[in-house]
């Protein structure tokens, strides 16, 4: 039997619904708490808090510079290579040393990895089983009577001839699907060890070095794993886009679960190998990265620019277990938005949770204002609209879509097509995970071919020699995770840091409310939400708030630091 | 509702006890086997190991199909099914021994000083409701006694890691700091650690099957050290087995990264730490650390890391050891090459070039060399019938 509620705990006010508490909320990463309001047919509030805080910041603050990066990467052991990339990024900008080309080829190779990792395990293990057959035989029976006799288009390809049959392979341990992404992830998992020595707290980085010891063996490990992973891209695809399509039609209050506006920040990812990352240089980075960045508000792109991106970012903390002391400093050019991380710093004051007041360990970013999301669904969003796509054999954007050339392994080649949907809600976030796999993947092997380049040009020194920096010296690294954009900032004097702070993908989608009392993104996707589920009080009552959460594939890892 | 079935590794479960049909090929007596996985300052990272463990692959335990190993049902927020209070039933049936079979408690990262946080928390876990606990250290108190055996995973939990290194706000540490030095399982198994940062999955997963096996009264208990280490894994200093370790015997050294020399002077640990990721790598045999051209930094000591800051800096002692390796090592190293040159010319070449399309390959020594290879073959030759 579930146990009933009793009042101990502190719940935020119910607007005269019922309140629901989840905590812990499973299937994220590092613990999460969910406060619903419900009136039966809806959610009509929530509050979003992230329940941990280890404090890392405060850990790098004051040391050495050259300790930053291995202590940044243990932010996040989901995605621990982002996360030493990004701090890279950082060093590298304040030091002012340039990754030779190879160096840069390596890196765009095992971050695109890391992304298919973080997109399959999520859409099998953290995603998937909310779909899974007996989850929709207990919520929805009706949904799950007619997947038994609704075909499944991509039969051909992924094997399941109905969509009932998907649902049973999305059962965990059991099921085909979640059975078979176990190994394959660990093959991914070869995949970033292969480039980076480690996964997933990379072994090889150093200032200034992606300190691989190159010989062929790295690229025939590396692709032979890579081509024997094509087939699984184009099955997850299919399965994605069967699954999804069938749940619009079954009932159409799917389009409105987890809907909110088309308001994405990105910072883009997986860079041209002949570009110097420094500050001056972001916009011309940004604009030859892969994934594009940019931000986009109610649909429309306000800023492509890699360098406004940055300046308009700043962190709230009104809601959340923090105090922010301002600090004083100037980018090197530009305007920094009040309230904008570089200089400033936040210091825990940890207070019983307090719903009208502080109620979370996560931050609330915003930018000029806007409540943005970073997700793949962003990232594919701004790439597709971009048509300055470097030209290739895999990947096209066309300005609508992006279509993506998985060639031959088992299954013949395969041009998948991701299209910009009609609305941005919990299942187009997954279709985007889906896609991102190809993306990233193809994105992979693009990089490869560029270091299969480098060998045969000669230039395959993996490190610039670097000392030091005296002086004070500031950097920021901007770049993407499979789940969006992480940004570390960085200040030292006389190689000693003196200001480290995080956002990573989360801290945007888990924010609690803002000064202005706005709800951070996931909290806006909860509210509005339709209740689908026929569950009631039983214990897969609130499964549709957990299809909502788990589209954001939330890690408080990254989101709390 | 869902009792059964489909869900039973990972929730929702069944409240009632089952008395499960014992299989005609069962070794020992546990049939399932619950394994609450718990988290204090942790970033997950030792979980994402554990997935790439290969020997067995954890699925195939949480399947029940490794002979000799009970069934596992496993309790981690990032896989379970069961959310909020069906995920907390769980534990405070386990806190008051009421489930249906032992539970293994492995811990992953930093234990947090709750006092410190005042009225707030670092770590909730659960609402309270009832008399359940609200932290995750509060959770580790009341499950320690009733655990089969407590498991520490990663240099967090064995140590405290990064959590509780300089800086800190949270006043982490260890979990035998928080459980004491007389702490044991209801098995009576005082905290097994398995450190790095994160560990290699499979030096996790040969242990807890080594303890199952114990717990199912097939094996002995495995040798830990004294500070709760798997012996055989963490024994010998990892530079013993490292592929770069015979340049650091002949006194080479890298001076860039990326480059297949000794990685001392760079700042690697290597000589000082116990590890064993130079045989094992970390998953499937891949990766590493000096194999793949990364310094060793102490992640799976307990020093981990103050102790070895800053970080991609050489090791003062080296100053000694290294120096002392390029003198006798450099030496070694030379007469070593003229060996090496006239082994690698067969007796139907002396004198002349090498029959090889590729390149010229004279051997052609000096009147000096040649008496010493004489004299070294006649020593050789001595030697021979014993």
């Amino acid at each position: 039997m579930t146990p009933t509620m009793t009042e101990r705990a502190p719940r935020p006010p119910s607007s005269g619904g019922k309140i629901l508490s989840l905590n812990p909320v499973t299937r994220v990463s590092g613990p999460m708490g969910v406060h619903l309001d419900t009136d039966g047919s809806q959610i009509t509030d929530a509050w979003v808090s992230g329940n941990f805080y280890r404090g890392y910041e405060n850990i790098i603050n004051g040391r050495d510079i050259r300790d930053a990066m291995p202590i940044a990467s243990r932010i996040c052991g989901w995605c621990g290579t982002v996360h030493m990339s990004t701090s890279s990024l950082a060093c590298e900008m304040a030091w002012g040393v340039q990754l030779p080309p190879m160096a840069t080829a390596l890196r765009t190779i095992a971050q695109c990895t890391e992304a298919i990792w973080i997109h399959a395990a999520h859409l099998a293990t953290r995603a998937g089983p909310d779909y899974c057959a007996e989850v929709m035989a207990t919520t929805s029976p009706k949904i799950w009577e007619r997947a038994q006799r609704t075909s499944a288009r991509g039969a051909g390809t992924h094997g399941y001839e109905s969509i009932a049959e998907i649902m049973e392979a999305l059962t965990p341990v059991s099921g085909r699907y979640w059975a078979q992404t176990i190994p394959a992830g660990r093959r991914v998992m070869e995949m970033i060890n292969v480039m980076y020595g480690k996964f997933p707290h990379p072994s090889v980085l150093a200032p200034g070095a992606v300190g691989r010891t190159m010989s062929w063996a790295n690229f025939t490990e590396y692709y032979t794993r890579l081509y024997m992973s094509v087939d699984y891209v184009k099955q997850v695809c299919a399965l994605w886009d069967d699954l999804v399509d069938f749940l619009y039609e079954a009932d159409p209050r799917f389009m409105e679960l987890g809907a909110r506006p088309t308001n994405f920040i990105h910072a883009g990812a997986w860079d041209d190998t002949h570009t110097a990352y420094t500050y001056e240089n972001l916009d011309l980075v940004g604009s030859l990265r892969l994934a594009k960045p940019g931000v986009m508000v109610d649909g429309q792109v306000v800023t492509d620019r890699l360098s406004e991106v940055h300046e308009g970012i700043a962190e709230h903390v009104d809601h959340s277990f923090y105090e922010r002391t301002a600090g004083s400093g100037s980018a090197p050019s530009g305007s920094l938005a009040d309230g904008h991380p570089w200089f400033g710093s936040i210091s825990p004051r940890p207070s019983a949770q307090d719903f009208s007041g502080r109620y979370s360990w996560v931050a609330a970013p915003r930018w000029r204002g806007e409540v943005l999301e970073t997700t793949p669904l962003g990232r594919l969003w701004l790439t597709a609209l971009r048509t300055d796509f470097p030209t290739n054999d895999f990947i096209e954007t066309t300005g609508h879509s992006i279509k993506i050339v998985v060639p031959m392994n088992n299954q013949p080649e395969t041009v998948v097509e991701w299209k910009i949907p009609q609305r941005v809600n919990t299942l187009e976030r997954l279709r985007a995970d889906a896609y991102g796999i190809a993306f990233a993947g193809l994105s992979a092997a693009l990089a490869l071919l560029k270091a299969f380049e480098f060998t045969r040009t000669g230039e395959t020194q993996v490190s610039t020699p670097t000392e030091i920096p005296d002086g004070p010296r500031m950097g920021v690294g901007l770049y993407e995770s499979g789940r969006g954009m992480n940004v570390h900032w960085l200040t030292t004097d006389n190689g000693k840091v003196t200001n480290y702070q995080v956002i990573g993908p989360t801290t945007w989608n888990a924010s609690p409310r803002d000064a202005e009392g706005r709800r951070g993104p996931l909290e806006e996707a909860l509210a509005g939400s339709p209740i689908i589920s026929e569950a009631g009080d039983g214990p897969l009552g609130t499964i549709d708030a957990a299809r909502v959460i788990h589209s954001f594939d939330p890690c408080m890892n990254c989101g709390v630091h | 509702m869902i009792t059964q079935g489909p869900f039973a590794p990972l929730g929702v479960r069944s409240r009632e006890r089952t008395v499960e049909e014992p299989s005609s090929a069962r070794l020992g007596p546990m049939e399932k086997i619950y394994l609450l996985w718990l988290a204090g300052g942790s970033c997950d990272g030792c979980s994402v190991a554990v997935v790439g463990a290969t020997n067995p692959p954890v699925e195939h335990l949480m399947q029940g199909i490794v002979p000799g190993l009970p069934r596992l049902e496993l309790l981690h927020t990032a896989l379970s099914v069961e959310m909020g209070n069906e995920y907390i039933e769980t534990l405070a049936m386990a806190a008051r021994n009421e489930l249906d079979a032992p539970f293994v408690l492995v811990w992953e990262g930093s234990v947090f000083e709750e006092e410190l946080a005042g009225d707030g928390f670092f770590y909730k876990l659960g609402d309270g409701d009832g008399d359940n606990a609200t932290t995750s250290t509060e959770w580790l108190g009341r499950l320690a006694p009733n655990a089969a055996a407590v498991i520490a995973i990663g240099s967090c939990a064995a140590w405290g890691g990064i959590p509780s290194s300089h800086g800190n706000d949270t006043g982490s540490k260890a979990v035998m700091d928080h459980l004491g030095v007389d702490y044991r399982s209801a098995f009576g198994v005082p905290v097994v650690n398995i450190p790095g940062c994160s560990p290699i999955g499979d030096n996790f997963m040969e242990t807890a099957a080594a303890v199952l096996l114990f717990l199912q009264g097939l094996a002995p208990l495995p040798d830990f050290d004294e500070l709760g280490r798997p012996a055989w894994l963490f024994s010998e200093t990892v530079h013993r087995h490292c592929p770069r370790a015979g340049y650091y015997e002949e006194g080479v050294f890298a001076e860039h990264y990326g480059e297949h020399e000794c990685l001392v002077e760079l700042g690697c640990w290597g000589p000082v730490v116990q590890c064993n990721i130079a045989e094992r790598g970390i998953v499937n045999g891949t990766g590493g650390c000096m194999q793949m051209g990364g310094i060793c930094i102490g992640c799976t000591m307990p020093g981990f890391p103050d102790k070895f800051s800053p970080l991609y800096s050489t090791p003062p002692g080296s100053l000694l050891s290294s120096n002392t390796s390029r003198v006798f090592g450099g030496f070694i190293r030379r007469i070593r090459r003229i060996t090496m040159v006239d082994k690698n010319a067969s007796a139907r070449w002396e004198g002349q070039d090498a029959p090889s399309g590729f390149a010229r390959y004279r051997s052609k020594p000096g009147s000096g060399v040649k008496l010493i290879h004489r004299a070294y073959r006649a020593f050789q030759q001595s030697k021979i019938g014993g």
